[in-house]
């Protein structure tokens, strides 16, 4: 009973910082069509960006959904061997239109042999595209000189395969994670030192991944930071 | 009119700068707090529109550095923000009274006509 | 010239001419102090440092001859960058610093500094409410001023009774026995007493009904802020 209402607590926060971020799409899409309207000029609206930002907004709803969905039905989880290299790449091809909307190079770093680890394939996609969207919008938000840049990136470590998404994000520690973890939908901007919004992407990313028996731990590659998850390969597989 | 734009999210400040641009102001775009302080050093601005949610720090953090400058106690800002008017209740007054924000407007209800209409009369005021 | 180094907090900034600006900072060994910044009006100078408002840094500097002295460096050791993740304890986090700012004199008062820096903290905490933190702030603030209302017995002298109700007197820093009902009781006292003790607020919310009682008890601690 006790964990089932932690869990509702858990989801009703999430919902908050989910309804808070969407305020962002939604108010770009209405403006850009009102632009149109106030200059007289529809070529001003820019399409792609009304696009990028409804199909973001999409694709949070979804996350929150499937997280919402995986949550609640952890102890029968639908896992099967999932290639973590290959749905990073494909979380790259996903978050390519909406990088270059907001001037983010992306960077994929995927190379080498990978076993495969038992995850439930649609959430991970689900959680590494959650995670990414809300970094790109970070990264574009840094008031920084840097060029704006995102690696993905998986890399074996001696607890496990880690994919993780780095950037250039100024006061990043482990310490303000935790933090914010406790903080969303609590407060409306519980990450400062990565988003300037509810980071909504971040939280449902956690969520989904923390139903995989995996979690968002802050991590650093090639002298970026970010928010990375570890994966055990499987066992089993070896033997296939 | 010179107007300093501080948004962080980059697809909303374009937006935002298209439309103030058609107006006929000059618009300088910065996503955060320090960066906003650089460019105010770099050219006044003639008012200042600010999302007090920026990245690593807060917008009241740059209104109290901005004001504490002489030349720029007198710029009229306009604050823009995401935050709602029940989670701005108890900040608006002293915003107004202390920093000297003429205006608070909520963005999502905010149409770009009323931004305009403000920043114009803002402007006009000061 | 002897250097000196410090923790210090920066309660404000202002200009000095075309290129320098003056900062006013609370120190835990030399109070209050005014320290130029030589040439920091060219953002790109090293000393121009950052814009926050709620960190802790250490500041190595030289005292004038005058009362403003020159800062010669300065490194920021601790942001407590979770205050402003909320708009409301940003505001109080500002207004306490204003209000510190306003009350401190140049004497040297570890006790002001130690103060401002616990209530970054505290703020910093957000599960600390935010009534709970200005109630405790404005309890040092008196106690630091030398002041501490009778919390013992009445202003006729008579033991506090927990069975009974009492309201404020102000001029007597006593409670008053009400003829009808009274606005304070057994629990507004206790608390009042534990605050008064100097208990930090992360004691003072394990407390049953402390956010209530801190806002019952602010009226107290005003009126009486208001007189010193």
């Amino acid at each position: 009973m006790e964990a089932r209402h932690l869990a509702t607590i858990e989801a009703g926060d999430l919902l908050l910082s989910v309804a808070e971020q969407l305020k962002v799409p939604l108010t770009a899409i209405a403006r850009q069509a009102e632009l149109g309207q106030l200059t007289g000029q529809p070529s001003l609206v820019d399409a792609g960006a009304i696009r990028t930002q409804a199909d973001a907004a999409l694709q949070l709803v979804e996350s929150y959904l499937l997280g919402l969905q995986l949550m609640s039905t952890q102890a029968q989880l639908d896992l099967e061997p999932v290639s973590v290299s290959s749905t990073l790449q494909d979380a790259a091809h996903a978050l390519e239109r909406f990088a270059k909307q907001y001037g983010v190079q992306l960077e994929l770093h995927v190379a080498g042999k990978f076993p495969p680890v038992m995850a439930h394939a649609g959430g991970l996609r689900a959680a590494l595209l959650s995670l990414g969207f809300a970094l790109v919008e970070a990264q574009a938000a840094q008031d920084s000189a840097k060029p704006r840049r995102l690696t993905l990136a998986t890399h074996h470590t001696p607890h496990g395969i880690i994919a993780g998404l780095y950037g250039d994000y100024d006061g990043l520690s482990a310490k303000q994670w935790r933090s914010a973890l406790k903080l969303y939908g609590r407060a409306p901007q519980p990450l400062t030192a990565v988003s300037a919004g509810s980071g909504a992407g971040l939280f449902v990313a956690d969520a989904i991944l923390r139903s995989m028996e995996s979690s968002l731990r802050v991590g650093h590659y090639q002298h970026q930071s970010g928010l990375a998850a570890t994966f055990q390969p499987s066992r089993q597989l070896q033997f296939v | 009119m010179h107007v300093l734009l501080i948004e962080p999210n980059t697809l909303l400040a374009a937006t935002y700068r298209q439309a103030l641009q058609h107006a006929g102001h000059e618009v300088r775009h910065v996503t955060g707090a320090q960066a906003a302080v650089m460019a105010a050093d770099g050219r006044t601005p003639d008012v200042v529109v600010l999302e007090l949610q920026l990245p690593q720090h807060s917008g009241l953090e740059f209104l109290h550095e901005f004001r504490s400058y002489a030349e720029w106690q007198h710029v009229p800002v306009v604050v823009h923000t995401l935050l709602s008017p029940r989670q701005l209740a108890f900040a608006t007054d002293t915003m107004q009274r202390d920093l000297g924000v003429c205006a608070v407007l909520y963005k999502p209800h905010t149409s770009l006509q009323d931004l305009l209409r403000t920043v114009r009369v803002s402007t006009a005021a000061a | 010239m002897n250097q000196l180094v410090t923790e210090a907090i920066v309660l404000g900034r202002t200009d000095y001419g075309e290129a320098d600006r003056i900062l006013t900072l609370l120190t835990p060994h030399y109070g209050k102090l005014s320290l130029m910044a030589k040439g920091v009006r060219r953002i790109k100078s090293k000393l121009a440092g950052g814009i926050e408002l709620f960190s802790v840094s250490t500041i190595t500097f030289v005292q004038g001859r005058g009362s403003v002295g020159t800062l010669v460096s300065s490194r920021l050791v601790t942001y407590y960058g979770n205050i402003v993740s909320n708009l409301d304890r940003t505001m109080l986090g500002y207004e306490l610093i204003k209000q510190l700012n306003k009350i401190t004199e140049d004497e040297p008062e570890e006790a002001y500094f130690d103060l401002l820096h616990h209530t970054f903290k505290v703020l910093n905490e957000v599960h600390i409410p935010l009534p709970l933190i200005r109630f405790w702030f404005n309890v040092q603030i008196i106690r630091l001023g030398g002041h501490s209302p009778n919390l013992h017995t009445d202003d006729e002298g008579h033991p506090l009774d927990a069975s009974k109700t009492y309201n404020f007197n102000l001029e007597h820093m006593a409670f008053t026995a009400a003829a009808g009902t009274g606005r304070y009781h057994a629990n507004h006292i206790k608390f009042l007493r534990l605050a008064f003790d100097g208990h930090p607020p992360e004691r003072l919310m394990a407390i049953a009904g402390s956010e209530q009682l801190a806002e019952s008890c602010a009226a107290i601690t005003t009126d009486m802020l208001r007189n010193f």
